[in-house]
């Protein structure tokens, strides 16, 4: 085997594995409305690994989500509201906001994710139950007001900590070819 | 150090923002007086179940008034049928029912969230508008026409 498909095998296992952590972290947490380390996660898949590698992760986790969510399986209108609201951070995080680093900047992009993702969401949801997009809108805001506290402090208190981490076990993952 | 104190205070300060934004904004509605309202329930097929006046109290939200007239089926953790109603979504300090579904010796609705759910709509002059808000945060008055439909959720109306 040469080195280079060494080096895809240990890359895929790896997507394969952060794939399943956004996984299991929302599954588990399902119980509360909006809570959750997504943001948090794929910021971080977004500055360790680029945009297309998210992507895919990003593209996987949204199949997955839907297929094994507690609370059934989620409508096929709200597929691709769900994967555009997540890949917004990828997008903006390797265009506008590449620069972008530090954990209270980050926070306050979570911050404001959290209400994006809602606005993503909101003309098909109101779509499918069929309520005014404005009636959808205020009902929706205090989730969205919890996800964006959810991302803020996720982001603000766990991604230097977690950056480091990951940044140490790729290093260390990919010197051993 | 200093950092710490710093992460620590700007994160209270966003949790005490969205509390306060809570407190004025969601919190639970409860009727300032004593009165009726005019209810009509109907299932997904437009047939009207209940036409009739319920009445309320004071510091009543409409949860309350449902419970005191009908068999109330709600929502629990995992949106599974609570016939106690025991569970209430709490959002910040702010407890919020879900009602699946509705007993009276003359009818009986239910709900099951994922393919149906119980839309409350509020007559606003001359027609039924979607509320905005849920059972525990309808703002209500003495005379107010409120109206309960069984609603498909891929399917939208009655």
């Amino acid at each position: 085997m040469t080195s280079v498909q060494h080096h895809q095998i240990r890359t895929l296992a790896l997507m394969a594995i952060f794939t399943a952590i956004l996984f299991v972290q929302q599954l588990a947490l399902s119980f509360l409305p909006n809570i959750q380390f997504t943001t948090l996660l794929i910021i971080l898949y977004t500055k360790l690994l680029g945009f297309k590698k998210t992507t895919l992760i990003i593209t996987v986790h949204v199949i997955a989500i839907n297929l094994f969510s507690p609370l059934g399986p989620v409508i096929p209108v709200y597929l691709p509201a769900m994967w555009l609201g997540w890949m917004v951070i990828p997008f903006f995080l390797t265009s506008i906001f590449k620069h972008m680093d530090q954990a209270l900047h980050l926070a306050l992009f979570g911050l404001v994710h959290g209400f994006v993702y809602g606005w993503i969401f909101a003309p098909f949801a109101a779509f499918v139950i069929a309520v005014p997009l404005w009636t959808y809108l205020l009902m929706d805001l205090p989730f969205e007001i919890i996800m964006a506290v959810s991302n803020f402090i996720t982001i603000y208190w766990l991604y230097d900590l977690m950056k480091k981490a990951l940044q140490r076990q790729l290093e260390r993952l990919y010197m051993t070819e | 150090m200093k950092t710490i104190l710093i992460k620590i205070i700007i994160t209270g300060v966003v949790l005490a923002v969205a509390f306060l934004v809570f407190h004025v904004f969601f919190s639970s509605y409860e009727a300032d007086q004593d009165g009726m309202i005019h209810l009509v329930i109907m299932d997904a097929d437009g047939t009207v179940l209940f036409d009739a006046d319920v009445p309320f109290m004071i510091q009543d939200n409409l949860f309350d008034v449902l419970d005191r007239a009908f068999t109330l089926t709600c929502a629990g953790p995992q949106y599974q049928p609570d016939d106690a109603c025991s569970h209430g979504f709490l959002i910040f300090q702010s407890e919020s029912k879900v009602i699946l579904g509705i007993h009276h010796e003359t009818f009986d609705l239910q709900s099951d969230w994922t393919s149906s759910f119980l839309l409350f709509e509020m007559h606003d002059g001359t027609d039924y508008q979607p509320s905005a808000y849920g059972v525990s945060h309808l703002p209500f008055t003495d005379g107010s026409i409120i109206r309960i439909r069984k609603t498909s959720v891929s399917g939208g109306g009655a």
